[in-house]
């Protein structure tokens, strides 16, 4: 199940706001957000709730060891053993494919390629778990004793299948006190709403073009590729970004603050403030329980960033090319360590954000093809080393066709709007309260309408069954 | 802030449980689709297994979304919506790329990237152009599809009784005709697809000229706009060469009764709910055959029907009206004609072949066709069963851009070994 889905909007939420609200009681307000949160899962993958509650109980069991044998040499057992297993859980169903076939690739005898489906959010809760038993371990947090403050930290629906990575003492506290304000739960609806019309207005749309464009087989040009590149640009941020808001949104409307994990990438000025503005959550995770336990840039400086970059990467897709964009990001973060920052904090600001822009869409051809070969040979038409046309008329019509998405999704991607609007207010007290108390309500239901229309729009599937 | 929030929160809940409760309350008594052709997603069955499997939650997502309110509306209203995103500027020139999704339901890559490279271009899709009021498929050649079909019906030739005539009739597709330069070289010629095609045939196997008699009348009414078979004007055209290919003489299209039926839209406009070609449908001509005849079409079970191999009343059941012809597509027919000069033709067809069997009427004692989509008897037993003395494929451009008829002709003769 997605957020942006109408069986999500019109069945699930409904029935989980009816069923939370009905309780006065923490407790059973707490169960009701567990039971949901793994029918939730359970809908998308009904085999592996068994995963989910599996990593939990192993998560929660443990903890309580360490707790208990804290000091001792069983504790760090303990916690190797947890923290091996999770890692063991995600290796085996996100990369056992990639392993198997890499080393067909070089021994002498055929291992047979595993069938193993993924399931899905496993990348978020196996860390978020690991983070837990960190934590604990460091004595940062205690082991709570109650089963279902850990199933709740680690299924709680929002953030179950693609994040934020929060840490558990992220919402502690609100497990156990949870504040559901009149005023959180509106905010939260705000959040959702601005969440969703990314999802399925920009990203959506902006992916329907994409896969068109960017297809192998399509009468491609150099302008094409760029533009397609661009168009993915602005659907990937839009999709993973809509879909975090959407999490931080839900999340409030029950009282729990997840943490942020977009702060408009796309105005950065070079890779390492790049990496402090997208997926934030995965990059603390890195930065808090790799990079620095490792040594961070104090002791053996390089080997730690090939480490972090090399695993970033990886953890984006069990392929090639997903290791090379974060190792690319890794060597440019390096360099700009090393000198590249001096030479781009001189320069006018512009400078430094053509440099990013042209540093993030060239990353991104990486993580688009899988095929190795076919993001090589992108690349090589984006820079003129081939001898398609400049444009086609094809191009042309998708440029047409798209470009009022594309200019409003640009501008989107910036703070400008946010600003724009607080510079008015901050003129025109009177005008903030008005559109605090009308408009935002208003373009809210209005996302909704629109987010609602196009979602059954495509659903739209009509027999082409003639095509012969 | 109180106020704000209130506002807020009242809005958001009444939309919510709103839709919702129109929803669970509404009639899910709807069971086909018109639109879109297909049969719209019951209730599933719960069981244990189905939900284990990931079937009971898959079809219930399908099921929710299929019986949505206002979904026929919405549908619409979103396909309009989806226009604002470009800037009108010079040509109305769009390009539709139609392959659905059921489920509503993006599983896009979120930082997990499962499928990010992958294309929504692969065969299962359309690709439209939609130039002001007409809409064209693209044609994209393929030398091997081209060489996979010339080997299938040489291969036929050689397995049938020499004394069958064996013909062949490639039938363009409207843009191929475009007068507009910029647009039409988006397409592949399919002149030079067919020509190809044709040296690779068996010198035995007589070749239409159909694209020179709809070259030379490509400023009239031969193929619809919102559709993506040519007319029955066109047909005639193309019926006019086969005659001369078979050395017979051409029934004058005033000796036909004809009848226009207006208000239709047909596969291209299902396919891209495009308001310009709404707003402007198209007109079927049809022509009644004149020669007395009984038409039996058999279905895949095997039962038969009579039915009117040109019949208006098919353009009132919403089903498609190009259904006028030939009732639509089965896996085979039969039409006998009051002529007894020994002649029997089988067609082996795509549903262009629809508007042409019509003209052959006059000139042969039966008409058979075949559909090598859905037949299930092997096409050369059929051939020798029905002792037929001629057999006409009649195929549109595709046959050129992918192998799919290919490999079905090869099937149908491998049928039963």
């Amino acid at each position: 199940m997605v957020f942006s889905s109408l069986f999500f909007l019109y069945l699930f939420l409904p029935v989980l706001l009816m069923a939370y609200f009905v309780f006065k009681n923490t407790t059973y307000r707490n169960w009701v957000l567990i039971l949901f949160s793994f029918a939730f899962y359970a809908w998308g993958e009904p085999i592996w709730i068994i995963l989910l509650l599996l990593a939990s109980i192993i998560g929660y069991v443990f903890a309580l060891g360490i707790e208990r044998y804290r000091g001792t040499g069983l504790a760090k057992l303990l916690f190797v053993l947890a923290v091996s297993v999770n890692i063991g859980i995600l290796a085996f169903f996100k990369y056992a494919g990639f392993l198997v076939d890499n080393l067909n690739a070089v021994l002498p005898f055929h291992i047979p390629h595993p069938e193993v489906t993924l399931p899905i959010g496993i990348s978020f809760f196996t860390f978020e778990i690991i983070c837990y038993l960190t934590d604990v371990y460091k004595g940062v947090i205690e082991a709570p004793r109650s089963p279902k403050k850990l199933l709740l930290y680690v299924s709680f629906f929002p953030h179950l299948v693609a994040g934020p990575i929060i840490r558990y003492t992220d919402i502690q506290q609100q497990i156990d006190n949870p504040k559901v304000t009149l005023a959180g739960f509106s905010e939260g609806i705000t959040r959702f709403m601005i969440g969703l019309g990314k999802k399925v207005i920009f990203a959506n749309l902006l992916g329907e073009s994409v896969s068109v464009i960017l297809n192998p087989s399509a009468d491609s040009s150099v302008l094409g590729i760029w533009f397609g590149v661009c168009l993915f640009a602005l659907q990937i941020y839009f999709d993973f970004s809509g879909y975090s808001d959407m999490a931080i949104g839900l999340g409030k409307m029950f009282g729990f603050n997840l943490r942020e994990n977009f702060n408009y990438p796309y105005i950065s000025k070079n890779a390492g403030d790049f990496w402090r503005r997208w997926n934030m959550s995965l990059g603390g995770f890195f930065r808090d329980y790799v990079y620095i336990p490792l040594g961070g840039n104090r002791r053996f400086h390089v080997r730690n960033l090939f480490v972090v970059w090399f695993l970033t990467g990886f953890w984006h897709g069990a392929s090639w090319n997903f290791i090379i964009w974060g190792l690319y990001f890794g060597l440019l973060i390096y360099l700009e360590s090393l000198f590249l920052r001096k030479w781009l904090d001189a320069a006018p600001k512009f400078v430094a954000h053509i440099y990013m822009t042209l540093a993030m869409l060239v990353g991104w051809v990486w993580f688009y093809f899988t095929d190795l070969w076919a993001a090589v040979k992108a690349l090589g038409i984006m820079f003129g080393a081939s001898s398609l046309p400049l444009t086609t008329v094809e191009l042309e019509i998708y440029f047409k066709e798209n470009l009022l998405l594309f200019l409003i999704a640009i501008i989107a991607s910036t703070p400008l709007a946010k600003w724009t609007i607080g510079r008015i207010c901050q003129a025109n007290p009177r005008l903030q309260t008005g559109l605090q108390d009308y408009a935002v309500p208003v373009f809210n239901v209005a996302l909704l309408i629109a987010a609602t229309i196009l979602l059954v729009g495509s659903t739209y599937n009509p027999f082409l069954y003639y095509r012969f | 802030m109180k106020r704000q929030a209130k506002l807020n929160i009242i809005l958001f809940l009444v939309f919510i449980f709103g839709l919702s409760a129109v929803n669970l309350l509404g009639a899910k008594s709807q069971t086909v689709s018109q639109l879109e052709q297909r049969a719209i997603q019951q209730r599933p069955a719960f069981t244990i297994d189905r939900f284990f499997e990931g079937k009971f939650t898959r079809e219930y997502d399908n099921f929710f979304a299929d019986n949505f309110a206002f979904r026929t509306s919405l549908v619409q209203v979103g396909t309009d919506m989806k226009q604002l995103k470009g800037m009108p500027v010079g040509d109305t020139a769009s390009i539709v790329v139609q392959g659905g999704d059921n489920m509503a339901v993006n599983m896009n890559a979120t930082g997990e990237a499962t499928e990010a490279g992958a294309t929504a271009a692969s065969s299962t899709t359309s690709k439209y152009l939609i130039l002001n009021d007409r809409a064209f498929t693209l044609f994209a050649y393929s030398p091997s599809a081209a060489e996979k079909y010339a080997e299938a019906l040489n291969r036929f030739k050689s397995s049938v009784d020499p004394k069958v005539r064996v013909y062949s009739l490639l039938a363009p597709t409207s843009i191929e005709f475009l007068d507009n330069e910029k647009y039409k070289q988006m397409s592949d010629s399919q002149k030079v697809a067919f020509d190809h095609l044709n040296e690779l045939l068996d010198p035995s196997i007589g070749r239409v000229d159909a694209y020179g008699a709809l070259n030379e009348h490509r400023s009239e009414y031969i193929y619809f706009r919102t559709d993506h078979h040519w007319t029955a004007l066109g047909a005639y055209y193309a019926y006019t060469k086969f005659m001369d290919t078979i050395g017979d003489k051409p029934v004058p299209l005033d000796r036909y009764e004809s009848g226009e039926i207006e208000g239709f839209l047909g596969t291209a406009y299902k396919g891209t709910l495009n308001v310009d070609l709404k707003s402007n449908p198209d007109t079927i001509t049809y022509y009644t055959p004149f020669v007395d005849n009984t038409y039996t079409m058999y279905t895949s079970k095997g039962k038969a029907a009579v039915k009117k191999v040109v019949d208006p009343n098919y353009a009132k059941r919403g089903n498609g009206f190009y259904a006028v012809f030939l009732g639509g597509d089965y896996p085979w027919g039969e039409i006998k004609t009051s002529n007894k000069n020994g002649k029997r033709i089988a067609v082996v067809k795509d549903s262009y072949a629809n508007a042409f069997v019509p003209y052959l009427l006059p000139h042969f004692e039966k008409v058979y066709y075949l559909d090598p989509r859905h037949m299930n008897e092997n096409m050369l037993d059929f051939v020798k069963r029905e002792k037929i003395t001629d057999v006409l494929f009649l195929n549109n451009s595709t046959v050129a851009r992918n192998d799919g008829i290919a490999k079905l002709l090869n099937e149908k003769m491998d049928l039963g070994k």
